[in-house]
């Protein structure tokens, strides 16, 4: 799927590591590492959860892109 | 697309497909008719309760080592879950990359333990089986027995170190492995990726064992014109492919009725 995000990015400017972050959105560490890396693209409520934690869209989080095979981050 | 057009579309596609399909199912037929014409020839070669006899006494010797065997995968199980230990008492919190390693490491544990349960099993089952038959001597079959009993004691204490390691890495895992509900309270606590991931193993796992049991079953079917084993192995075979089946079915009907 031609998903980008930003994640990390965000979560460094929050300073939280992977677990705390996990725990805020109500996930685990391992998925909130796959989502960075780009192995797991998150349901529409943790999308939002995630955005919400951070503060800003879930566009500028998650990015959408035609035309690419695989999840990545930036 | 038109009703008219889908539906050519899935014609033209079976058309397509069928040729393979049943070039297949001749193949199929051509390697049964072999094998069963070929068992019977060998019946008459070698008499099928001489076999059957050397079989049993074979198995009968060998017991005691495929019990053996479990050791080397007890010491991979150590092994895995020492350096687990090793890697999470240097984690920090904040490193992302070794947790990684040491999930990784647990999953090995996992799997070698699974597959010393495995052995031990068998061993057990070929205890009980070969008794009756006077091919393993009573002495040999009560200490592989009692050495089954502490080897699969000795895999649960495993287990639950896996367990508990696992959960001090993420706190919000739930479930003992002494829980007789573990698994429901492992699952309940389990997100949405974690379902994914436990979802896609059981589908794969599930599509193996359908065509392992279909598979033992032609052979136990196979096997009775050589060997009389009777219906009991050939009919035992097709239990887990018809529970299997059955269960996924319900389960995809009962949550489409849910939704």
């Amino acid at each position: 799927m031609p998903l980008y995000n930003r994640l990390k990015e965000y979560r460094a400017r929050l300073g939280v590591n992977q677990q705390q972050m996990g725990a805020m959105a109500g996930v685990s560490r391992q998925t909130i590492s796959q989502i960075e890396r780009g192995d797991y693209s998150p349901s529409v409520t943790l999308a939002l959860k995630l955005a919400k934690l951070c503060n800003v869209t879930v566009e500028d989080i998650f990015i959408y892109e035609e035309g690419t095979d695989h999840e990545t981050n930036r | 697309m038109k009703q008219t057009d889908k539906q050519d579309k899935i014609q033209k596609e079976n058309r397509n497909k069928l040729p393979g399909f049943l070039f297949l199912v001749a193949l199929g037929g051509v390697i049964g008719a072999c094998t069963g014409i070929f068992s019977n020839w060998l019946a008459v070669i070698v008499s099928p309760a001489e076999l059957a006899h050397a079989t049993t006494q074979a198995l009968g010797t060998a017991t005691p080592f495929l019990a053996l065997c479990c050791l080397f995968f007890l010491a991979a199980t150590l092994l895995c879950l020492h350096k687990a230990q090793m890697l999470f008492d240097r984690w920090d919190g904040d490193d992302e990359q070794l947790p990684e390693q040491i999930e990784q490491r647990l999953n090995w544990a996992l799997l070698w333990i699974s597959i010393t349960q495995f052995l031990v099993f068998i061993a057990m089952g070929l205890c009980f089986s070969l008794l009756p038959l006077d091919a393993i001597q009573s002495s040999v079959a009560l200490i592989v027995l009692f050495f089954v009993i502490v080897v699969l004691f000795f895999c649960i204490g495993l287990q639950r170190r896996v367990v508990d390691l696992t959960r001090r890495m993420n706190p919000e895992k739930q479930g003992s492995v002494y829980d007789i509900k573990f698994r429901k309270k492992w699952y309940g606590s389990c997100d949405e990726a974690e379902r994914r991931r436990i979802g896609e193993a059981s589908y794969s796992a599930f599509i193996l064992i359908s065509y392992t049991s279909l598979f033992l079953w032609l052979a136990m079917a196979v096997l009775n014109i050589f060997i009389p084993v009777g219906p009991l192995p050939v009919l035992t075979a097709l239990v887990p492919w018809g529970v299997g089946q059955v269960t996924y079915i319900l389960h995809c009907i009962r949550t489409q009725i849910s939704s």
